[in-house]
């Protein structure tokens, strides 16, 4: 049956544009003479999926096995969905406009929790039953992957199995384990399952039983075959220089969040930042040569023919070899009119000869990220920056001209008092008095500092993963405490949304018995959450009393330092003892180096890889 | 006898296409697209002065969201000497399905010159001999009024002010309406406000079935004041 001509339905809604495909460099290929098809889902809108780099990478490699065929799908925003809905439109991939359901994997990158009801609604859209138990033989197999994988556990009775870690070398596995069971035609799902659970970084939660205590804590997880482990140890990339990268990015034709080259320095983070999950779960570090990166610009911007290469990482300026980098990069792009950006830099490593080096640190606005007020809780989550650093660095930018800086906070942490709270405006006034403490001559007209606070959520796999979460008064509090000491028209306050936060950390740190609620939440339509036009807050809270679930147990409770977590069953490298460790010292106010000043012996060193800093 | 050197071009003319998918791409993502297909395609792009540097791009004429086209022009500054065969070349090989590179060329004119351009529109709706009478009958009017999108709010427009001339027919179940349009700014007409004519005034075209009942236009033709044929 040929695809219904949707065009009056394309005319009517918004952004038509994210739908179409047919864009420069995807990938087309012949589906009668591929093995397996595999639909690479992004729980988001086209603008947002298109910029996601692990999107590029995973289709760049899946199709670059000619066994395999890999097209992209993203989802429908709420206009497009609802006549999708109306008329009985399934979703369908951008390159072959075949439905979802046609497809032997469908995999999705999880990115942020509050995308998990728009993937369960893709999902749907595609006419695929939600609850892994209830999908046969002839359907796809529903995979995850991406940073949320690292706690899927509220997703696990929905999708069949996850991908942990870095996916290039795991998703061909598991896709030629696929292709070899359906050519060999001992097939079914059950199967399969059983013996992808056999590969490294594979967790099949069917697979695994939970039993509770009494007090509804979590008892034991227990692998209900003897051959598959019993904790799934996430998979890296050992040699970053001999990893596959894209030679070429699909092109859209619509704008996206970040339309241009992205350059990946290095994996991993040599930080210890005890609130950030990233700087923990992609370790250890593992960084690419300027020889390789630059080649690889090189190809991408002849590829692509972007004006802008953006340099990615979690925090670029602890890249060993940049000014290397860059010094090489600019020889061309220069005289190309090509731009260098650096996002992520570091407070400490802001200087005069980057600022004249790199045209974006020229042009752009200046953000930096104390996190914290005061000295004592920048020590407690080892954020290693002090009031001089920053003083130092937003001279630097007034001297040359800037004067609007950007600051970021969070709110919540481990330990915080109301002096914490008072020490962000009193952080921010004294960055106003840098500026006018910056000779008229040389400074810019009219000074703007804006302060954008976030709330902390006690992440998995860090050393705060224990911490309660602030309850949703206290961080409402603690946000109208600030606002009232920030009365400088030049200062400008943002804060985030605490009840979003909150419905967050319930993803975040939760279990598989958050499934009712995420079932219900479908049923109902919810999707987006991530969308402030969308976030429901009083519908959750309806969801969850409906589900007989209490968001205190995964929020205020805290959780306690010999339970068994959620997400025990996935070693991610870094070991638990390393995570006490290093809470305890934040308890102590005590900060931890570097790994590049020396090794702290965090346990990520188990799984290899190249690099110069594992002990 | 003084021989007369041609000056150096400083500008080329690219005659594309614009169709299928691609009528929902907006202008402002038509122009950012042409950038990266010049750029890969090599072609010595002159960029403006100043902090942000962007080539210099002029379209003969905006294409709205929902309109194809068979014969879009635009103008590119150019920095050095060209061989435009060879652009012609790799620019048709840096553009994907719904673009065609039909010609690169010197101009010799201005866009200011174009005075009409030629619309097809193709209607799939369920009475089309019906509906083909209707609209036949509703364009004899002398005056068709719609509400009209103005910098100054909606206003009530007669579409008969910037329709020039029009056949209306059914070829194999569809109707075709060619038409031609004024296209000097005072007159201007999204073709879109025909459709919406008809809409309103017509059986053609329900809301309530867009999956049977559907149109096209397609931007066929630009033309100067004495009706030949603009390049
Ligand atoms: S093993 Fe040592 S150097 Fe390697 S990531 Fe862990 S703490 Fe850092």
């Amino acid at each position: 049956m040929p695809n219904p001509n949707i065009s009056s339905v394309l005319k009517s809604v918004t952004k038509p544009g994210r739908y179409v495909g047919g864009e420069f460099n995807r990938v087309l290929k012949d589906k009668n003479k591929v093995k397996l098809r595999f639909a690479f889902c992004f729980p988001d809108t086209y603008e947002i999926g298109m910029s996601n780099l692990g999107v590029r990478i995973l289709y760049d490699v899946l199709n670059k096995d000619p066994e395999i065929w890999c097209e992209r799908a993203y989802a429908p925003w709420v206009d497009m969905k609802r006549e999708m809905d109306k008329y009985g439109l399934p979703l369908r991939c951008h390159e072959s406009g075949d439905p979802l359901s046609d497809f032997d994997i469908i995999g999705f990158t999880l990115q942020y929790e509050l995308c998990y009801t728009t993937a369960l609604q893709m999902i749907k859209s595609a006419g695929i039953p939600l609850l892994s138990k209830d999908r046969t033989d002839d359907m796809p197999i529903i995979i995850g992957g991406g940073p949320c994988a690292y706690n899927a556990e509220p997703l696990a009775d929905f999708f069949d199995l996850f991908s942990i870690g870095e996916g290039e070398e795991n998703l061909l596995e598991i896709s030629h384990l696929l292709i070899d069971m359906k050519q060999s035609g001992k097939y079914t799902r059950k199967d399969f399952l059983h013996e992808a659970a056999k590969i490294e970084g594979v967790y099949v939660p069917s697979l695994y039983e939970v039993s509770y205590n009494d007090d509804g804590t979590i008892r034991a997880y227990t692998p209900i075959y003897e051959d598959i482990p019993t904790r799934v140890r996430k998979r890296i990339i050992a040699d970053m220089d001999a990893a596959p990268y894209p030679e070429k990015f699909v092109m859209p034709y619509i704008e996206t969040v970040h339309d241009r080259i992205v350059l990946e320095v290095y994996r991993g983070c040599i930080r210890g930042c005890r609130f950030c999950q990233a700087g923990m779960v992609y370790r250890p570090i593992r960084e690419k040569s300027p020889e390789v990166l630059c080649r690889e610009a090189k190809c991408l911007y002849e590829n692509t023919g972007y004006d802008e290469i953006s340099l990615i990482s979690l925090s670029i300026s602890d890249y060993s070899r940049l000014s290397e980098l860059t010094d090489s990069l600019i020889k061309w792009t220069d005289d190309k009119h090509v731009s260098l950006s650096l996002p992520s830099l570091r407070i400490d490593s802001f200087s005069e000869e980057l600022m004249h080096k790199i045209s974006s640190v020229r042009l752009g606005g200046i953000t930096f990220a104390p996190e914290a007020g005061t000295q004592r809780l920048r020590d407690v989550i080892n954020k290693n920056v002090t009031e001089d650093d920053l003083m130092r660095a937003v001279g630097i930018a007034f001297r040359n001209g800037k004067n609007s800086v950007k600051l970021y906070f969070m709110n919540g942490l481990p330990t915080e008092t109301d002096e914490d709270i008072a020490g962000i405006a009193d952080l921010a006034y004294k960055v106003v008095g840098e500026y006018y403490k910056t000779p008229k001559e040389s400074r810019g007209r009219g000074v703007s500092v804006t302060v954008s606070v976030s709330c902390f959520i006690p992440k998995p796999f860090t050393p705060f993963q224990w911490e309660r979460q602030d309850s949703l008064e206290r961080l409402v509090e603690k946000q109208k405490l600030l606002r009232d000491k920030i009365k400088d028209k030049k200062i400008t306050y943002n804060w985030h949304e605490a009840k979003v936060s909150q419905i967050e950390a319930v993803f975040a740190r939760g279990d598989r018995r958050l499934a009712p609620a995420l079932l219900t939440a479908v049923e109902r339509g919810v999707m987006f959450d991530a969308w402030d036009e969308c976030f429901d807050y009083d519908g959750w809270l309806d969801i969850f009393k409906k589900c007989g679930i209490d968001i205190g147990y995964y929020t205020t409770r805290g959780f306690g330092i010999d339970e068994t977590l959620p997400w025990d069953i996935i070693d991610c490298g870094v070991t638990k003892e390393y995570l006490k460790r290093e809470r305890a010292r934040a308890y102590e106010g005590v900060t931890t180096p570097s790994c590049a000043e020396h090794c702290n012996g965090c346990g990520a060193n188990k799984l290899g890889g190249v690099n110069k800093w594992c002990r | 006898m003084v021989q007369i050197v041609d000056r150096i071009p400083d500008t080329i003319r690219v005659a594309f296409e614009k169709t299928g998918d691609l009528q929902y791409i907006s202008h402002l993502d038509l122009v950012r697209t042409m950038n990266k297909i010049l750029v890969r395609a090599g072609v010595p792009l002159k960029y403006s002065e100043g902090f942000n540097p962007k080539p210099k791009m002029v379209f003969a004429s905006p294409l709205s969201i929902g309109v194809e086209s068979i014969c879009e022009l635009m103008d590119v500054k150019i920095a050095g000497e060209v061989d435009l065969q060879k652009i012609k070349a790799s620019l048709e090989r840096n553009v994907s399905d719904g673009m065609k590179i039909n010609d690169v060329y010197i101009p010799s004119s201005k866009f200011s010159d174009i005075k009409y351009m030629s619309y097809l529109i193709e209607l799939t709706t369920h009475d089309p001999d019906r509906s083909a009478k209707q609209i036949s009958e509703l364009f004899s009017r002398p005056s068709v009024e719609v509400i009209k999108r103005t910098k100054n709010g909606d206003a009530p427009y007669n579409v008969k002010n910037s329709l020039y001339k029009y056949t209306v027919s059914v070829e194999n179940g569809v109707i075709k309406i060619e038409m031609m349009l004024f296209s000097d700014t005072s007159s201007f007409l999204n073709p879109e406000y025909i459709i919406k004519a008809i809409r309103e005034n017509t059986d053609a075209l329900s809301p309530d079935s867009p999956l049977t009942e559907y149109y096209s236009i397609m931007r066929t033709g630009m033309y100067r004041s004495d009706l030949t044929v603009f390049r």
